[in-house]
């Protein structure tokens, strides 16, 4: 079979997810391509992973599509005769369980939920120079209409082409946040508050909240709003209210 | 092994001390790497081979220009850097390609859109229906885990704590199911190549996964 270097046992935890995902950052997906392009081992687990990353995707349609295309042995039709006599309450919690994660309260689902995307004002009202104009053009065009998927598709263009710039990632994430993967849109706003103070980082903390609290991870985003929460901006406002209503809930009033 | 042309800008890199043409089997991997990349970046098998043949060219033409005759150190970061551009340039034609007058799609079908990753499509369809067939056994709770660690928080330390287990057992889950499907996915590849039924690059495109 393929070798494996001390090379590939440094990928670390996840890092070819990561990289399906593009949640690699740049210096680190520069590290792993030039690497995979001469490892044979990598190859054939990314190969496989994207294999596997399909098929969890594939996964997330309606059951019943699924049973469709795919079929099912005898027994498990017999069983499942059985089970569809009992109730369709019971594959109703099954869909809800497989859907829906059952660790996050509803409180804080609620409370993550963005009902109104993040304003895009233009590139020069933000005071910053983005290069590639074209091809973020189009894609802030396609965000503004809200079709997310075209927008997620050309923000990942604008970065695969090098035009690795906060408004970029900032929107990227705001999209995949709109898409609902709060964890993807979470790794992209982490991104941006890397990169330092933009006018793009105190939105980014408070989106990352709300991608944090739609994952159910409460501490992680009252940390992200209690570093806005002192500004005296819609930011630092909604941060303020946000907190106040996570308060109310822990008090359960 | 090598196509004569005349040496291009981009190759006027320093190449990194050493570097000598690869072996042929040191090619193969490269080229098979540098496909894998560039169809990440663009999502079209089509283009990813006239990349990958491309960057290919320019490294062994900057290669055969250095008259050196030692080892390869560092062909993957050499290489990784013409991929970029070689890549970027791709990204700059498409571009112009898209400003158009906007039609009511913004020019969707100029765009690659997301959904089953594109590496997949280099993959044998039998393969691939094995995984999910693969997939379809594993428990509802090692489905969930998976589609969390690919496409939510990615990391197991991160699911753990949503979920309020301890990390090693959230890693110990995660490598026992892809353990399960690495079995199938490997040797259902070893069983068609022992076969002479063809590799696993055989793979067939199916239609609208891959861009224009």
């Amino acid at each position: 079979m393929t070798n494996v270097t001390e090379q590939c046992a440094h990928l670390g935890d996840g890092a070819i997810e990561r990289y399906l995902a593009d949640a690699m950052g740049p210096d680190e997906r520069d590290r792993f391509e030039a690497h995979y392009l001469t490892c044979e081992h990598c190859q054939r687990e990314l190969e496989f992973a994207a294999v596997v990353r399909e098929a969890v995707a594939a996964e997330s349609d309606d059951p019943s599509e699924r049973e469709r295309r795919h079929g099912r042995p005898q027994r498990q039709r017999r069983s499942l005769a059985l089970a569809g006599t009992i109730a369709a309450a019971a594959a109703a919690a099954a869909l809800a369980v497989f859907l829906v994660r059952p660790s996050v309260p509803p409180e804080f689902e609620r409370l993550g939920a963005v009902d109104q995307p993040p304003i895009y004002l233009g590139v020069a009202l933000r005071n910053d120079a983005s290069p590639g104009d074209s091809i973020f053009g189009v894609a802030m065009r396609a965000y503004q209409a809200g079709d997310y998927r075209s927008a997620i598709a050309g923000l990942q263009d604008a970065l695969d082409a090098g035009f690795d710039a906060p408004p970029v990632r900032f929107f990227l994430g705001a999209s995949l946040l709109m898409r609902g993967e709060p964890g993807a849109a979470g790794d992209r706003f982490r991104a941006v508050i890397a990169a330092g103070d933009t006018p793009y980082l105190p939105e980014a903390r408070f989106y990352l909240a709300k991608a944090l609290l739609q994952q159910g991870r409460e501490r992680a985003a009252r940390a992200e709003l209690e570093t806005v929460a002192d500004r005296v901006d819609d930011t630092g406002a909604a941060a303020r209210d946000l907190l106040a209503a996570l308060d109310e809930v822990r008090s359960g009033s | 092994m090598t196509e004569p042309l005349s040496p291009s800008p981009d190759t006027s890199d320093p190449l990194p001390p050493g570097t000598a043409a690869p072996s042929g089997a040191e090619l193969e991997r490269l080229r098979s790497g540098l496909r894998l990349m560039a169809l990440r970046a663009l999502g079209d098998v089509s283009a990813a081979e006239e990349v990958a043949q491309e960057t290919v060219v320019r490294v062994l033409t900057a290669i055969r220009d250095r008259r050196d005759g030692q080892r390869v150190e560092n062909l993957g970061g050499f290489a990784h850097g013409v991929a970029k551009r070689v890549i970027a340039g791709r990204f700059r034609e498409r571009s112009r390609r898209t400003m158009v007058p906007l039609r009511g799609d913004l020019g969707q079908k100029s765009l690659p859109a997301p959904g089953p990753d594109p590496l997949s499509a280099l993959v044998a369809i039998e393969d691939r229906q094995r995984i999910h067939r693969a997939l379809e056994q594993l428990p509802s709770t090692d489905r969930q885990l998976l589609k969390r660690c690919f496409f939510e928080d990615l990391r197991p330390a991160a699911i753990a704590e949503s979920l309020g287990e301890p990390p090693e057992r959230i890693r110990k889950r995660k490598s026992r199911a892809l353990a399960r499907l690495r079995q199938v996915f490997f040797d259902g590849a070893a069983d068609r190549t022992e076969s002479g039924v063809g590799s696993v690059f055989d793979g067939e495109i199916p239609t609208g996964l891959v861009g224009p």
